[in-house]
């Protein structure tokens, strides 16, 4: 009794170790796979460089992103120089300090935002595709009626009268920019639900919820993963684009309202609108090549033909 | 093709419904009554004005009443009275609308046409050296925010070069031929910047779809006819690459016209766009939410312009 107790256990761990091994192979190939793109590995190097400034900013940043320095004139508007490497703006806050601390904000929006996009892309797309008929029919002609009304302006206008605390400005973006993700999930659980392993599974009597979320999910996740990653960079020129509009949340640094504050002032102080400008498209760059060094490496079959 | 038109005519009035039906969502929701946040923004109203406006809204009745109400109102032509602006919000718009479409309709036609051109002859040499690195730039221009490349513009050619004009449409006390002149001067900056991501993007969906045409049959039988290089590339090949440009082109009017109210605001182009960042910024409600109205509507109807393009482009539409 207890033998074959033990001898279970041990095929049980066995299994265990045999999938990791699997899992650990085909993760060590989609890195081969990655890794012969160049300008993805500089796209995900670019994000892992702008996460640890973001993780590391009190260490990084010499001033507070906030104190103003308003009486003291001889700290506004002093251009790049050894103390303050972007200078200074009409405030006399240190350029430096606000981008790096910058970075929290826009990978902070741009993660929950794409987060929340996928929450509900993933289950509506999912569950359109999988169960088909009449509820693909309700989601999807939701999603059409949706995609008619243009985007930016519906969240400018709700975070305009709802107000623009950070959280209000992740929320709409994440619950307007979901559409693409469901349309291309829909699709794979539509083609994946006929195939012979999903049939299979289903004829030995695996129920709806072992099927989506075993069989097909695992599978037809990938377009989301991808699609994920370009909606991070969206979503943070969305939030640069409200900052920039004054839209912005107030109580954080963000660097699109870094450029609302420049808007009035860069033509006698460059550096106050060429900086913020330049770290959002790197950022949206990173994200966009991150995206589609994803694509290549997950799709290996679409790139050999 | 008539029977077409009026077909996708007739489906673009539900959809300007659905898009009055959220804004009156919107101003229901919001913070306070429907009244309050029409006076948002301007000085304290008279109490006898409250009442008086919530009776006309209707505000006793029940919702649908209410949304009838509405519903009616716009079609009228009423979209309400701004305290800010001290006038109707309908009157302020109509004055800004030109120059956003001067803006917005110049920018697209030349980056329809460059874009295009580019593609073009960018499928001519495929996977060269050339190729590869404006794909490149494509994806950097793509990925700026417009706004920013409009400042690094000003700097660059107002401040720097000094061969454009900062900020405004025009240099006041001008008219005639010379009014024109100095409007066109002041529009080359906005226009393309504005355009400038739609540039990248077309240009390369113009190359991929002539890619994929030049691969057809009939493009061989062309060549094979003994057509010039200028009839198969442009009458055989790009009349049908085209066509998946165009419905892109249509889904694109959402964010030209977003792209405007960014680019107006950098350049202080006195349209609906600049508009819409003013009325944030002293908290006139009403305003927005008739702008968002107001661009909703200009997003239809481009998009309906695409599909009517796109039937006169295929005659297998147009035949029918």
């Amino acid at each position: 009794m207890t033998s074959t107790n033990t001898s279970q256990i041990e095929s049980r761990t066995q299994k265990a170790k045999r999938s990791l091994r699997i899992q650990a192979k085909a993760l060590v190939e989609f890195w081969g796979r990655y890794r012969k793109n160049r300008a993805a590995v500089f796209g995900l190097s670019m994000v892992i460089a702008f996460a640890l400034i973001a993780l590391l900013a009190p260490l990084l940043a010499q001033y507070s992103p906030f104190e103003m320095h308003l009486q003291d004139f001889t700290r506004i508007y002093l251009s790049p120089d050894e103390q303050y490497l972007m200078g200074t703006d009409q405030f006399g806050r240190d350029v430096f300090s606000r981008i790096i601390w910058g970075a929290r904000v826009s990978l902070f929006v741009g993660f929950v935002s794409a987060g929340i996009s996928a929450a509900v892309g993933v289950s509506l797309g999912s569950i359109a595709g999988y169960y088909g008929g009449i509820v693909d029919n309700a989601v999807m002609r939701f999603v059409d009626m949706f995609l008619t009304i243009p985007q930016f302006f519906l969240i400018l206008t709700i975070v305009a009268i709802f107000g623009s605390s950070l959280w209000n400005v992740m929320v709409v973006i994440g619950l307007t920019i979901w559409p693409s993700t469901a349309r291309l999930i829909r699709a794979e659980f539509l083609s994946f639900k006929e195939k012979e392993f999903v049939q299979a599974a289903r004829s030995v009597g695996a129920g709806d919820r072992h099927l989506m979320f075993k069989e097909i999910a695992p599978n037809a996740i990938f377009p989301a993963v991808v699609n994920g990653s370009l909606q991070v960079g969206s979503a943070i020129l969305t939030e640069s684009a409200l900052s920039f509009l004054g839209l912005g949340d107030p109580n954080q640094v963000s660097w699109g309202y870094m450029l609302n504050d420049a808007m009035g002032s860069f033509i006698r102080a460059w550096w106050m609108s060429v900086f913020p400008g330049l770290m959002i498209s790197l950022v949206v760059i990173s994200f966009n090549l991150l995206g589609d060094g994803l694509n290549d490496a997950l799709n290996p079959y679409l790139k050999e033909r | 093709m008539i029977r077409y038109i009026i077909k996708r005519i007739l489906i673009a009035i539900p959809l300007v419904l659905a898009i009055v039906c959220v804004n009156f969502v919107i101003i229901h929701s919001a913070p306070g009554d429907p009244v309050s946040f029409m006076v948002s923004g301007g000085e304290i109203a008279s109490a006898q004005f409250i009442a008086m406006k919530r009776a006309e809204l209707g505000l006793d009745k029940p919702l649908y009443a209410q949304l009838l109400i509405y519903i009616g109102n716009i079609l009228r032509g009423d979209l309400g009275y701004s305290f800010i602006f001290n006038r109707p919000v309908v009157q302020v718009i109509a004055e800004r609308l030109k120059a956003t479409l001067l803006l917005t309709v110049t920018s697209f036609v030349v980056t329809a046409i460059v874009g295009i051109l580019a593609g073009v002859s960018a499928s001519k040499r495929p996977y060269s050296r050339t190729d590869a690195a404006f794909t490149m730039a494509a994806l950097g221009v793509y990925s700026m925010p417009d706004f920013w490349v409009g400042m690094i513009a000003i700097l660059i050619f107002s401040v720097r070069l000094k061969i454009t004009p900062i900020f405004g449409m025009a240099d006041v006390g001008l008219s005639g031929w010379e009014y024109w002149a100095s409007v066109l001067k002041h529009l080359a900056l906005p226009a393309i910047t504005l355009g400038l991501a739609r540039l990248a993007l077309y240009s390369r969906l113009s190359r991929a779809s002539m890619l994929e045409v030049m691969r057809q049959d009939y493009i061989t039988t062309a060549w094979a006819k003994g057509c010039d290089e200028r009839t198969v590339f442009y009458k055989h090949g790009l009349r049908n690459a085209m066509l998946p440009l165009v419905t892109v082109m249509g889904f694109q009017t959402s964010f030209l016209f977003a792209g405007a109210v960014l680019i107006e605001t950098v350049f202080a182009w006195p349209g609906i766009g600049r508009l819409l960042y003013d009325s944030i910024f002293v908290r006139d409600y009403l305003m927005v939410q008739s702008l968002f109205l107001v661009f909703s509507i200009l997003t239809i109807a481009g998009n309906l312009i695409a599909d009517i393009a796109y039937a006169f482009l295929d005659p297998r539409i147009r035949y029918k």
